[in-house]
């Protein structure tokens, strides 16, 4: 039999692949758990979510959610740091805080054999923090250490200053999830135990457990730690809504004058991950600058080797999220890079060829095969369901909705969330090469500020003074 | 020619048995199958057994160039079939290259196992027919912003390539770094290409392996199908450097944009397969694996003298070598950090490894070890990797399982041999214009 190296060969069958099912249970405290199977490996992954995120932190106290995080991993009353950390060491287990913008997260991954033991530990760091000053300066130290070197990483600096362009500058998400040197020095332990405290609502927490346990086992392994939190102490907070602050369309630059590559990061803000639209979002987004074979890719990466490579995406929050294309591009190429994003996105507002849409529907429908493989890609799903309350189906459910969307339909999402007449251009790296644009560049300081430009034109002024990053 | 085995501690961690079997084709191809139905995927992994140690002088940095030319097309492959094809099918790929191995991976839906094994064997058999200028010359201006990226915009990353200078003699396999140099980047020429493919990529210096939803009869029946036809390449010869040994400490000072100076301490070690290669990772992970080891716990939080510490122990083909990188803390000189960090070591020779400590480690090792089998993927690249780099799919695991087995005499052991009573590299970091704030050799 001669073999037919000409063409790819054929699927052997028809794809089975199917969604692991989440289930969930209230617990007596109010707590929220879902849960789902992964048996692959004697392992448990716990994720536990309680209203203590960046949204919370005001101005002046920046820095503070993740500075508790922190402070929660330094021990608890019965263990100092070293006894905590020494205990974990023992059963092998994994267990971290960290913040998102709506909660404080706590995780946990441990063999089976040790669970016990280790959830007790988890349970403890939880609401049982030490929150002692020696640990609490030590975690300050550090901190303060990180921000004085947060400008040695070009790619940092652009995701800091992105986020300023975006958010603006009058809520903490305009700002580094680490804070400022001032808001970190000015920091106290009363305050990080208070945010914390206030943090501790099961009514409004989350709990995520994926191993070898049925939803009812789940529920049981819980028991200890939903008898020692028996409730809220403190009212909910009053979720307000902030103006609008973000910066105008425009170009804007950290300047790094002998920085061998610019960070660049386009986009726009985009809707929140409850819109009626945003599963689509996706398989909008996919052949713009989704994957490898993308158009951005293929023109900035494959065709002029301007970089090592670029993507786009929309990101998902629970507020209004973003639309937003990021690379670092060889410094020389940085104007003409901006403008081949730029006339990439204008162009893609005609929608996808019915070659891409093919390539979207079938690469999303077979790509389910290997998406729950593991008991962290179960966890991080269940993760997602719970964060934005999208339905237990939402792959299925986009690829249903995807199936009956030809071109055009596609043409019009694309009009309806991208936006190329309103795009903010962030280039970290050498401004010199920004002077083949036909436009001015706004400086911004490391934070994403902007600086002050004695020598502006009022031309530029006037433009600078519309935008809030002042 | 096929036989199967079982990876005991695997096996223990798992629950079950670590299949996998191994056959070996007649042109030389080694084939391991790791056959799993718990998901429908199935995993390809193809590990060339040449990686940047093989590279001539003026030509550094070749393999891993030649590793992107891989994804630009073949015989009957379009330029950006690789990528297209695969994104297409639901499923992932990529590949990486370090001193000693090249490795190109898939993994797609269990349908469409046969469309990488298109991909792959023919990039093995019929690259050469697909290959332009062009595409060099694009892939080289790639790499250049890869290495741009990856080494000249971030902090500290600058000096690995001083630190294996450092470490190894000029020529030794493992004194340059896969990245190469600009220079020899934008020398390498298709001739080049040409004879590296020729040389090195044939089926008799490959592994290629199979995981997940597929039998082994359809496994092997699959690769015959698509690898057999391929002819057999030149017989790889070793490699004729071995471990080296410093004469004597060797100061070495690299200027960056940093705020904080850094230390690293490194030594030469032995190779991979030798007798202290297991007590050597233990020696690493009770050093710093965790925040209350050996380093971390004394410089981190009790004494505050550094902002972090990692331990690596790399054991390759050759030659291995030891790193302990140290960033101070905001006003502690490298000087301190330098004698305080040998005291402790001292220190673990003196009064030995702490067996609670050495146990604590053994428990977070066998952690690591299950995390890091999670998946089909994971695990055929595991047996892969060990098949190409110790000859044996299953050697992975015994050698975890030494790695535990470690006694806290054999760490003792090789920490005073390979560490202390052996010449290091002291490699600082310090921000620009400050090179006097450089540690310039050890007081003892």
């Amino acid at each position: 039999m001669t073999l037919d190296r000409t063409t790819a060969p054929p699927r052997s069958g028809p794809l089975e692949a199917r969604l692991p099912r989440i289930e969930r249970r209230t617990l007596t405290n109010g707590l929220a758990l879902a849960t789902c199977r992964a048996s692959a490996a004697p392992e448990t992954l716990i994720e536990l979510s309680v209203p203590g995120g960046r949204a919370r932190e005001r101005l002046d106290e920046l820095g503070l959610a993740s500075l508790v995080a922190r402070a929660l991993q330094e021990g608890t009353r019965k263990h100092t740091t070293v006894e905590l950390v020494d205990a974990l060491d023992y059963l092998g287990a994994d267990l971290r805080a960290g913040v998102d913008e709506d909660s404080l997260v706590v995780s946990l991954r441990v063999l089976d054999r040790h669970l016990g033991p280790a959830l007790e530990l988890m349970s403890e760091t939880l609401l049982e923090p030490r929150f002692d000053p020696l640990d609490f300066e030590r975690v300050r130290a550090l901190r303060l250490a990180t921000l004085r070197s947060r400008g040695e990483e070009a790619a940092r600096v652009a995701d800091t200053a992105w986020d300023r362009l975006l958010e603006g500058s009058l809520t903490s998400l305009g700002y580094s999830a680490l804070g400022t040197e001032a808001t970190v020095a000015a920091a106290s332990v009363a305050r990080a135990r208070a945010f914390h405290e206030h943090s501790l609502d099961p009514r409004r927490g989350r709990v995520a457990l994926v191993g070898n346990w049925s939803a009812d086992e789940a529920a049981d392994l819980l028991a200890p730690l939903v008898r020692r939190w028996p409730g809220a102490l403190a009212e909910p907070a009053s979720s307000e809504d902030l103006p609008a602050s973000a910066a105008a369309a425009g170009l804007y630059c950290v300047d790094r004058p002998l920085a061998a590559q610019t960070e660049l990061r386009i986009g726009h803000r985009a809707v929140a991950a409850s819109h009626p639209d945003w599963l689509l979002l996706a398989a909008v987004n996919y052949p713009l600058g989704g994957q490898f074979s993308s158009r951005l890719n293929l023109n900035l990466r494959e065709q002029r080797g301007f970089t090592y490579g670029v993507r786009s995406g929309f990101e998902p929050r629970r507020g209004p999220g973003s639309f937003t294309v990021g690379l670092a591009v060889q410094s020389r190429h940085t104007a003409e890079s901006i403008r081949e994003v730029r006339r990439e996105l204008a162009e893609y507002l005609a929608g996808p060829t019915d070659a891409e849409l093919a390539f979207t529907r079938e690469a999303l429908l077979q790509g389910l095969a290997r998406q729950f493989e593991t008991a962290s890609a179960r966890l991080a799903f269940v993760h997602t369901v719970e964060r934005f309350g999208w339905p237990d189906d939402y792959p299925l459910e986009r690829l249903r909705r995807l199936a009956a969307l030809a071109p055009s339909d596609l043409a019009e999402l694309a009009r309806a969330h991208l936006h190329p007449g309103d795009l903010r251009v962030l280039a970290v790296g050498p401004r010199s090469e920004l002077e083949r644009l036909a436009e001015d560049a706004q400086e911004l300081d490391l934070d994403g500020a902007l600086l002050a430009d004695t020598e502006d034109t009022s031309e530029r002024s006037a433009r600078a003074r519309v935008g809030p990053l002042a | 020619m096929s036989r199967a085995e079982v990876v005991p501690l695997a096996a223990r961690a798992f629950g079950s048995e670590l299949h996998h079997h191994v056959h070996v084709l007649p042109n030389g191809l080694r084939l391991v199958v790791h056959p799993d139905s718990s998901a429908p995927v199935a995993a390809v992994y193809v590990g060339y057994h040449v990686g940047s140690a093989r590279e001539e002088a003026g030509r550094t940095g070749f393999a891993h160039l030649f590793e992107h030319l891989l994804f630009q097309g073949s015989g009957h492959v379009a330029s950006d079939g690789h990528f297209r094809h695969v994104t297409q099918a639901g499923g992932t790929l990529n590949g990486n290259t370090s001193f000693d191995r090249t490795l190109y991976f898939e993994t797609v839906p269990s349908n469409q196992l046969e469309l990488a094994l298109w991909l792959e064997s023919d990039r093995m058999g019929f690259l050469l027919d697909a290959m332009t200028q062009a595409k060099l010359d694009n892939q080289r201006d790639v790499v250049r912003n890869e290495k741009r990226q990856n080494y000249e915009q971030r902090p500290y990353a600058k000096a690995h390539e001083a630190l294996a200078a450092a470490l190894f003699p000029a020529g030794h396999p493992y004194a340059h770094l896969p990245i190469g140099s600009h220079e020899d980047l934008i020398a390498a020429t298709l001739d080049d290409v040409a004879a590296f493919f020729r040389r090195w990529y044939g089926p008799n210096n490959a592994t290629l392996g199979l995981g997940g939803d597929v039998s082994l009869q359809r496994a092997i029946e699959l690769a015959e199908r698509w690898f057999g036809e391929l002819p057999r390449g030149p017989e790889p010869t070793p490699m004729r450097a071995g471990p080296v040994r410093l004469e004597r400490e060797v100061a070495v000072v690299v200027e960056d944009k940093v705020a904080l100076p850094q230390l690293t301490l490194a030594w030469p070690t032995p190779e991979a397969g030798s007798a202290d290669e297991a007590a050597l990772e233990m020696l690493a992970m009770v050093l710093s694996a965790s925040r209350a080891s050996v380093l971390d716990r004394a410089l981190t939080i009790d004494e505050l003298l550094a902002k972090n510490v990692t331990c690596d122990s790399f054991c390759g083909d050759v030659a291995g070598r030891f790193t302990i990188t140290l960033t101070a803390a905001a006003g502690v000189t490298l000087e301190r950090l330098c004698a305080r960090t040998f005291e402790l070591l001292e220190e673990v020779r003196r009064k030995g490894v702490d067996p609670a400590l050495l146990q604590r480690m053994r428990h977070r090792h066998e952690a690591d070890f299950v995390r890091g089998l999670e998946s089909i993927s994971h695990r055929t690249q595991a047996l892969v990797l060990s098949d190409v780099l110790r000859g044996d799919p299953a050697a992975f695991a015994a050698h975890a399982e030494r790695i535990g087995a470690a006694s806290a005499e054999e760490v003792r052991g090789v920490l005073a041999r390979h560490l202390l009573d052996s010449p290091p590299v002291l490699l600082s970091v310090v921000p620009e214009g400050r090179a006097l704030d450089a540690v310039r050799g050890r007081r003892t």
